[in-house]
């Protein structure tokens, strides 16, 4: 059984993604000791990466506003292809991560080893705990359980293929189940796509279709700045409350999302 | 030993709410439906006629519904619910059982729900979480004990101004009257159903879990059902639905 990660990498006008694939790539390598491919839309030449998948972008012409701290930008989005995962990735057993993981243990090995045909986090945890995270409960008020897309698992087999084909399914009648879901977010997001796929999946309840994801997922927001990163430790500003709290991590993996303060310390 | 349900109904509101309870049972069991005004349907085994109570909860004709059943075991069930599951571990559970009733509520979700905006008096007084929505009994010697204290304290005010403290609103209750009698009898273990299959779904607006709730679910949470299916917020529903509002 062939294993690996892929990520997905396509840069827009300021961030690039290819830059992060390259770092989440060695680290991958190092804790994991796994190759990995990426997926983007122009040509990459780089060792660093097992394969190159070059594709057309099929996302929709969304902007999204990215954050630095306090400054805001307004960018291209294109983050629609992640759908496509099973049929892209090269492996038989796949971890797709986002390029704003940083690894720093080896706890993601661990989906390798799992019986299930699908994992992925239900839950994930703030590094600045008093923050309210409850926007990561549902997709909306009144909706499902909330998903992260942001890194997932997925072994080959009839089950994940139909997730893979209903993925794509919600992404083609999107403005639908957004209305149906009573979304209020105007910005396209795989968390909400995979989370109407689970819920569907699940036959409309909470039940147990995907694995939840045998390690824990912890992330920074865009209003945090990262000020150091190392190969064991990462050391942030979090915001709260209009103030900051430093914070060090140590040999934990972290979901990086100020895109910004990430791309200068790579 | 005879098993059914027994539904109580009073106005054609809550008539219409039992015809759809009494169509979403479907394990083959008789159903009685205990009302003021005579209905013709096949959909009941018999219709007890009983004098129209003018209270708002209706308390003295439900305090007495373990009289009028014609069944050994049986289960209440409030008419504005539905039953979207099979009840049998429900019956099985219950058989060596005097009388339980469901002790935790769920949302659509079918999270446990925090009910403790709706039972601001059940916080106040330690009363036990039970609720007369859906409840099992044989007629036993307990039974009958039971629910004379129910009766007396629901027609009794002495019961409210000696036992309960910021009462609100100051009716007589169903779900209070069964909790403060279990609580003097000190049996609330003993008559708890504590199982979640069934689940008991109660569509309080406030224990739904929403961060922006309503007066009323159903501005917030869409409603609809087929046949054999009942979705609320493209949740499925699977249990005994207590909908509460006028959605069937």
């Amino acid at each position: 059984m062939s294993k690996g990660c892929v990520v997905f990498a396509f840069n827009n006008e300021k961030i690039d993604y290819i830059k992060q694939a390259r770092d989440l790539a060695r680290r991958v390598k190092k804790y994991l000791g796994l190759p990995t491919s990426i997926v983007t839309d122009i040509d990459v030449k780089d060792c660093v990466f097992d394969s190159v998948i070059k594709i057309n972008d099929n996302s929709y012409k969304t902007k999204k506003t990215y954050r630095n701290g306090s400054q805001t930008t307004k960018l291209s989005f294109k983050n629609c292809n992640r759908i496509y995962s099973y049929d892209l990735s090269p492996y038989n057993q796949t971890l797709v991560l986002d390029s704003d993981i940083i690894i720093c243990n080896n706890d993601y090995a661990k989906c390798f080893r799992d019986r299930r045909d699908i994992l992925l986090f239900k839950d994930a945890h703030d590094i600045c705990s008093p923050r309210d995270s409850s926007e990561f409960d549902y997709v909306s008020d009144t909706g499902c359980d909330f998903y992260w897309a942001t890194c997932f698992y997925f072994k080959r087999s009839k089950k994940s293929k139909l997730f893979f084909e209903l993925l794509k399914h919600i992404h083609e009648n999107y403005i639908y189940y957004k209305h149906i879901y009573k979304i209020p977010s105007n910005v396209y997001r795989n968390d909400f796509v995979f989370s109407i796929a689970i819920h569907i999946l699940n036959d409309f309840q909470k039940g147990d279709v995907v694995g939840h994801f045998p390690c824990t997922l912890y992330y920074s927001l865009d209003r945090d700045i990262v000020q150091k990163i190392t190969d064991r430790e990462i050391f942030l500003l979090s915001e709260f409350q209009n103030s900051y709290i430093p914070v060090k991590i140590k040999d934990t993996n972290l979901h990086c999302m100020n895109k910004f303060a990430l791309e200068e310390l790579l | 030993m005879t098993k059914g349900y027994l539904i109580y109904a009073q106005g054609d509101l809550h008539v219409k709410y039992a015809v759809e309870l009494a169509k979403s049972i479907n394990d083959g069991l008789p159903i009685t439906l205990v009302t003021d005004k005579q209905i013709n349907t096949g959909l009941f085994e018999r219709v007890i006629l009983v004098e129209q109570n003018t209270d708002k909860f209706h308390v003295k004709n439900r305090s007495k519904l373990w009289q009028y059943s014609p069944y050994d075991e049986t289960t209440v069930i409030e008419s504005d619910c539905l039953i979207t599951c099979d009840l049998g571990n429900w019956w099985r559970r219950n058989k060596n059982k005097d009388l339980t009733f469901i002790n935790q509520a769920y949302n659509y979700r079918q999270e446990k729900s925090n009910t403790n905006h709706d039972r601001k008096t059940f916080v106040a007084n330690d009363l036990p979480n039970l609720y007369v929505a859906c409840y099992y009994f044989k007629k036993t010697d307990f039974t009958k004990k039971f629910w004379d204290l129910v009766y007396n304290i629901n027609t009794n005010k002495i019961f409210y101004e000696q036992f309960l403290k910021n009462v609100d609103p100051d009716v007589p209750s169903m779900d209070r009257g069964i909790c403060l009698a279990a609580k003097l009898l000190d049996c609330a273990d003993s008559v708890s159903y504590d199982c979640n299959d069934p689940k008991f779904i109660h569509m309080k607006p406030y224990g739904q879990g929403l961060k922006n709730p309503n007066k009323q679910w159903n501005t917030l949470l869409g409603f609809y059902r087929t046949e054999q299916e009942v979705f609320i917020a493209n949740y499925k529903q699977k249990g005994i639905l207590h909908y509460i509002e006028d959605v069937v």
